[in-house]
Parts: C-alpha cells; structure tokens; sequence
C-alpha cells in the first residue's frame, strides 16, 4: 500500500466509525457512522449519519488544523454517495435523489442534468482529471470513462466494488465478498491490479485517500480549540465519575453556592487523651460532591475539627489545627491524610468532630452533619 | 414576568463555572458546561461564541442553533480572545478582545478582518457590540495598569464617532427608548446616556454589571460576583430584571455560574435545539455525552488538576522549529515547537498549578531582563509522559536593542521554571534584537 494513507468509513466486528490505514495496520480514528467521504483539494468532506430514520445526516468538512465546518443536512437522510468537485459538492441519498451543497450550506434538488453521470446513487464513483471512475457492482467491474461518458477501459474484479478513492496514479476499491473486506489497489490509468489487501472489517461504506497533513486534521477532529478541548477532557472526567460539576477545575475560589459538597469522613477516633497532646490521626476523606477539593488559595478546603463541650459549646476556638489535603480530591475519589488534632487545655468530656473547612467559607459539617465523623472523647 | 413564549438564555464566561444556561421564569437548566462569551439571536437562530484563549493557536468556535440542535458551526482561525458576536443580515460580526479587531464571516465560512483598532496586545479590551444605525462598539480602553481607570467608551464602527466616554469597563450597549444603556461595569452601574453622549440616568448593583436584555415591559441585568470576593459580594451571578421605565427591580434569579457574559430573550422551543446541540439521536448522545461534537476525540485519560509535583517528576525536552534568530525590540513572534514530556507526571495547563511553555531573555551579562513581561502559553493539550506533542507559543522581544539569549522551556507556576532544574529541560538560542 506504500505510503497512501486511506481513510475507510466502515465497521469491523465490534464498532462502526472511520479507520485510517497505514500500510496493512487499520487504526479507528472515531466511531461515528460515517456514510460517505470525498477528497478536494486540501479538504476532506464527511457525512454522518444516525441511527434515527427521523434525523438527518450531518457534514463535517476537515483540513489539516481539523474540523472547519459542520453542517447539518436537514431534509437529507441516508446519503450514500458524496463527490467534490471544482462546482461544489453533490451528494446523493438512498432514496434516489441527489442534492446540490453550496459554499454556504444550502441545499437544492439536483436536476437530472447535474448529476453528471447516470446512476450516481447506485454506485460508486470518483471524478478523475478527464473522466470517471465508476463501480459497477453487479458485473464485478471497475470502469474508466471519458468526460462524454464514453468506456475507456474497464477490469474484472473477484468481489462487487462497492466503494472507491483514487489519487494521482492509484485507485482504492473495495471489494465486497463473502468474507472479509477486501481492498484492491489498480493502477491508473489502465486500471491493472497491483494489490489485494483483506482487512479487519465486515463492511465498507466509502473510501479517501488523503495526504499526511490531511489525515492528521481528521485525527485532530473537533478538538482544534484547545480551550474547549480541554474543558471537555475535564467534563468527560467528570461524566465518567457520574457527576454533573458545579464548577470545573480544581480551584482555591469560594465553592459556590450550587455546590452539591458531600464528603465522607472516616476515622477511628481516641475514647481518652490528655489535655493539651497533639493526636496525629489518619483520616480517610471520600469526595462525594461536584467539585474538585483542593487547598489553594484564596481559599483553602483543609481538614479541620472542632471540640463541643456539654450544650454544644464550641471550645479553644482559634487553635485548632488546619491540616491541607495532600492533593486535589476529585469527585468519587478517596484520599488518606495524617491529620493533627489538639486535644482541650482542659479535661472534661467532649465531643470531636472531624470534618473539611473552607477557609472564610463554610465548616462543611454546618452545611450536613453527615460531612463529620463525630465521637465522644474524655479528655484527662 | 417573561412572555410565555421566551426564555432567557444566559452565557457564562469564568473557566470554572462557565456554560450556557436556560431562564424559564424562575428555573434554571444548565445547557451545559462550554464557558462562553457573546450570543446573539437573529431569524430565531442563536449565534454561540465558544472563544479560545491560546493566542499562538487562536481557533475560537461559533456554533449555530436552531429548534432542532447546531445547524452549522464554524472554526475561526485567527481569532482567539473572542468576546462578542453580531449577527447581521448578510455577515455576523466576531470581537476579538486579544487583538482589538472585529471579524466578518460570511455564510460560506470565509472570515476577514472587519475592523481593528490598530493596538497591540489587545491594549483596549474592545468587548461588545450592538447594531442600532450602524456598528457600536464598547472598549475597556488603556485600563491595564489600573483597573478602575474610566478610559472606557461608546463609539461607532468604523467611524470611531464616540457616543460617551469616561466609563469603566463598559459592556453590553443596547439602544433602548431612544437612548444608549449601557453596562458601566466596574461601577457596578447601569447607565442610560442621550445619542450625544449625556448621561441621562444611573443606578448601581451589587455585582459586576453585563449582559443586558429587554422586552417590552423590562429589562434584564446580568450580575457577576467581583473577581475579589468581600463580605458584601454577591456569592453568584444572578439576573436583575428591572421595570424599563422606573428601573426599579422587579426580581432577581440566581444563576449557577459566578459571570455572566450575554444575556438574549429567545424563543422556548429554542431550548430544544441547545440541549439536542450536536446530538441528534440518544444513541449519539450515550456515546457523546460531552457538549460539543467530538469527531476524531479521545479524551484525556486523567483529570486535569494541576498540583504541585515534585521535582524528581518533571522533565521536558523542547525542540524548536526553528528558532528565531532576529527580531526587533518589542516584537511579538509566534515560536513553534515540539515538547516532549520527559518527566513522570501527566501536565496539564489548569489551576491550581498550570504548566505552561514559557521564556526568559537574558542579556549578553547573562541577567534576566524583563522579568514579569515574559507571556505564558498554555499547553494546547495534556501531555502524558513519554508523549509530544506540537505547540506554539507567543514571545515578546526585549524592549531594548542587544544580543539576547532565549531560554524556552515549561514552567509550573508557583512551583519551577523546568531548565532550573535541569538545563537539558529547555532549550536556549541567541536572538539578535534590533530597533524597530
């Protein structure tokens, strides 16, 4: 296959999207189920579809930065054919119509006449520099035509060409069989077969070839703005942990008062201390909120505890001791901190209650007792 | 308080809490999280400013709605900053705060530079726009130095006509009942001035006025917390909707985002098509449940938290392509390069700690020279170790003619310049800087 890259919108075993061949080696570049491809000049021109028979197809038009353009096709459903061309883009669907796409996105009917060769719906066909290239799956055959439409030449396959891609001096076709995918490389323009390739696919919509810098755009996909790369990486992160954020990233600021800030502290708590020791104590802290905790500035989330004497009086209010989380604690995640505790200056019997504090902000046990582990302690 | 029939949709622009955001009477539905700065409503579709910060890779997106979902989007090259979109009957108009310009893009996707003010560095902050007999543009002005300053204005496009001046931080003009009301933001102050520029009338908020609507009976005021909270500040962004005769307020609504950016009344059934977006069945949706079409993404596999990591886990190798080896003083240059993630930690330019690719010029004495001017470029994407990726980056030229050294090489902010901990870890050149 030598150094071609070919882009294939088909479906392996398990999923359904684009695949990028380099050499013999099939890599998925995504899985959206792709109808159609079309190569012009440095643009590539995809269409997808749905599994809705209601929704209609959508076009995405890449360069080597990515995707430029989207558009949806509305009125346009099942497109099983697109061709790109110096005049635009000309696609045509499974129910036998074929559509003009302007520069602009809107869509017309084509006339007859447009659809410059008969047939256009039923197989496939790339435009050359002075000619066609059409599939004819019934008689098994690959075709070159003139500009008037006159047979070139044409050569016998072993399967049913059903899609096909060519550039300057090759033509890609698929060949449907029985088994695999098979993808035979002829050279142009007399269409001599120099290579038969079986891949790991049950089914080929279409075929492009594309150079490098093309297929690294189509790689690249939708993730040209890296500020909204990013922010989409963070949400995904958050999807995965079942929540919906409040806030994205992992700062310091005041959480926000939308916050869902449900954390679970585990601890084994002392029965008896002496008055004034410094405990040091391990503190299992599990984030079950929309938020990423973290102890920066402005405002640090640390662990924290408080002593209540008898009535719920809070004692040495002042000195107790700020410990920070290690690290940021995202949602559905644990962490385990040494935490240091100074017990009263006086005994007596309290009760300790361990919990997250955010500086200047809120005791998260004020907000939902359940955020502390709470225990009787003597302090001797 | 609303008509029946319309909603208002909200933007959000803080990193953190930033999104697009549903005002149904008092309910508030989050759209989704995508941080967004202008929106505007024309032949009941919805233009959506999605904007991009990385001024070396500047890729902002602008998303078209309609009833049904995204009806076409476009990728902006070159502009990065973006604050506000125009729709116009045969264009839609793009501010681009980072470089003080505004943008035309055509149906067909062709985008060309409209206006631009000529500053450097987006020195003016131009923000917003409205159409009332023309272009009217907000700009923050010469405000760099000191917030507070009231360098801010009103003026017409191309023209530069002014309509007011003396503001501070203007945003969000609107031609309402025969006079300009405009957002004087860092006064927390909605302003009301004749078209010769007197100010008519005044009234001040609790938070950082921006984003206004109207409708026939009220208007609607986005409210932002101030970027230092006090005990007074408002702890959310939240709209103000005020009688549009009197002023007075009618009602709040809290919003759960801290700044709002626009604020456009829409039609209801407009809701449909932002929550379907790129979505059009629920089997697309399962697989791409984030909010915008993800052809060709694989997510990263770590959360982006930034903290601090220990030396021993960073490491960088920085290969230039190709350096530059003259530039004139205060030149801005666009350097690309590829870094190689050599340490033992995933990098990622978010906060608390964000890694960014960073410089610093030396003289031919070896003394670092302008400190605190060197700009900062964020990764374009997390680099796991072992991984390269390609990048670029903005340098400023020394602002004195010399022979200078380069050294570019990755910076945890708070924690380490990555060549102070290993020399190999950047990448140095010498840079002949002449006079302009």
């Amino acid at each position: 296959m030598a150094s071609a890259l070919v882009l294939i919108a088909g479906a392996s075993r398990t999923e359904r999207g684009l695949f990028i061949l380099h050499g013999t080696a099939l890599r998925t570049i995504d899985v959206l189920p792709t109808l159609a491809l079309a190569r012009h000049e440095k643009l590539l021109y995809r269409v997808i579809g749905s599994s809705d028979a209601a929704a209609c197809d959508d076009l995405l038009v890449y360069d080597e930065v990515g995707i430029r353009r989207t558009i949806r096709l509305d009125g346009v459903a099942g497109t099983r054919r697109l061709l790109a061309h110096g005049r635009g883009l000309t696609l045509a669907t499974r129910d036998g119509n074929a559509y003009k796409v302007a520069r602009d996105g809107t869509m017309t009917l084509a006339a007859a006449h447009e659809r410059f060769i008969p047939g256009l719906a039923e197989g496939a066909v790339r435009a050359l520099r002075d000619g066609w290239l059409v599939c004819d799956a019934d008689a098994s055959e690959v075709a070159l035509h003139d500009d008037a439409g006159a047979l070139v030449t044409r050569t016998r396959l072993e399967g049913s060409p059903c899609a096909l891609a060519v550039d300057r001096q090759r033509a890609y076709v698929y060949e449907r069989s029985d088994a695999r995918a098979v993808l035979t490389v002829l050279a142009l323009p007399r269409l001599q077969i120099l290579e038969r390739t079986e891949l790991e696919l049950e089914e080929i919509e279409d075929l492009a070839v594309v150079p490098a810098e093309l297929a690294a755009g189509v790689r690249i996909g939708s993730r040209t703005n890296s500020t909204r790369a990013q922010q989409e990486d963070q949400l995904a992160m958050f999807a995965r942990a079942g929540v919906r954020p409040s806030r994205l990233w992992a700062t310091g600021d005041p959480l926000p008062p939308w916050s869902s800030l449900r954390v679970r502290i585990r601890a084994l708590l002392p029965r008896e201390v002496s008055a004034g020791e410094i405990l040091e104590l391990p503190v299992i802290v599990e984030n079950e909120s929309d938020a990423i905790l973290v102890s920066a500035l402005p405002n640090p989330t640390q662990i924290c505890y408080r002593w209540f004497a008898d009535g719920g009086r809070a004692v040495d209010a002042g000195s107790w001791i700020h410990t920070p989380l290690p690290r940021s604690l995202v949602p559905s995640s644990t962490l385990e901190a040494m935490v240091r505790i100074a017990a009263p200056e006086a005994a007596g019997r309290y009760v300790l209650s361990v919990t997250l504090l955010q500086m200047d902000v809120a005791w998260f046990d004020d907000l939902d007792p359940s955020n502390a582990t709470r225990g009787d302690v003597v302090v001797v | 308080m609303m008509e029946p029939d319309r909603v208002l949709i909200v933007s959000g622009c803080a990193a953190k809490d930033g999104g697009l955001f549903a005002v149904d009477g008092n309910r508030v539905e989050v759209i989704d999280r995508l941080k967004t700065h202008g929106l505007s409503l024309r032949s009941d579709a919805l233009y959506r400013l999605v904007s991009c910060n990385h001024h070396a890779l500047p890729r902002t997106d602008l998303f078209v709605y309609d009833f049904t979902g995204v009806r076409v989007s476009y990728r902006l090259d070159g502009v990065w900053d973006a604050h506000d979109v125009l729709a116009r009957e045969r264009d839609v108009l793009v501010v681009c705060s980072g470089d003080d310009s505004v943008y035309a893009l055509t149906p067909d996707g062709t985008i060309d530079r409209w206006w631009t003010a000529g500053s450097r560095d987006g020195d003016r902050h131009l923000n917003c726009l409205s159409d009332f007999e023309g272009v009217v543009a907000t700009e923050l002005g010469w405000w760099k130095h000191d917030p507070d300053a009231a360098t801010g204005r009103l003026f017409r496009l191309p023209s530069e006509e002014i309509i007011c001046e003396g503001l501070s931080q203007p945003h969000t003009p609107r031609f309402i009942d025969g006079v300009w009301v405009v957002a004087n933001s860092r006064r927390r102050a909605l302003q009301a001035y004749d078209p010769r520029g007197t100010l008519l009338e005044e009234r001040t908020f609790a938070g950082f006025t921006r984003g206004l609507e109207y409708d026939e009976s009220y208007l609607y005021l986005g409210e932002s917390t101030e970027r230092v909270i006090t005990a007074n500040s408002l702890t959310s962004g939240r709209i103000t909707i005020l009688d549009r005769e009197t002023w007075e307020v009618v009602d709040t609504i809290s919003l759960p985002t801290s700044n709002v950016y626009d604020v456009v009344l829409a039609p209801r059934a407009l809701v449909n098509g932002l929550r379907t977006g790129f979505r059009r069945d629920a089997e697309f949706a399962d697989d791409y449940a984030a909010a915008a079409l993800r052809a060709g993404v694989r997510p990263s596999p770590a959360w982006a938290i930034a903290d601090p990591l220990p030396a021993a886990s960073l490491g960088a190798r920085i290969d230039l392509q190709p350096p530059p080896r003259r530039l004139q003083v205060d030149e801005m240059a666009i350097v690309h390069c590829k870094i190689t993630n050599t340490g033992a930690a995933r990098y990622v330019s978010a906060p608390p700690n964000p890694i960014v690719l960073c410089y610093r010029w030396y003289d031919d004495t070896g003394s670092a020279v302008g400190a605190g001017t060197w700009l900062h470029s964020p990764l374009p994407e997390a680099i796991g170790p072992g991984e390269t990726i390609d990048a670029a980056m903005r340098i400023s030229a020394p602002d004195r003619a010399g022979n200078y050294t380069i050294a570019i090489t990755l910076l945890q902010e708070g924690v380490a310049w990555f060549d102070d901990l290993n020399p190999a870890f950047g990448i140095r050149a010498a840079v002949a800087v002449a006079e302009a």
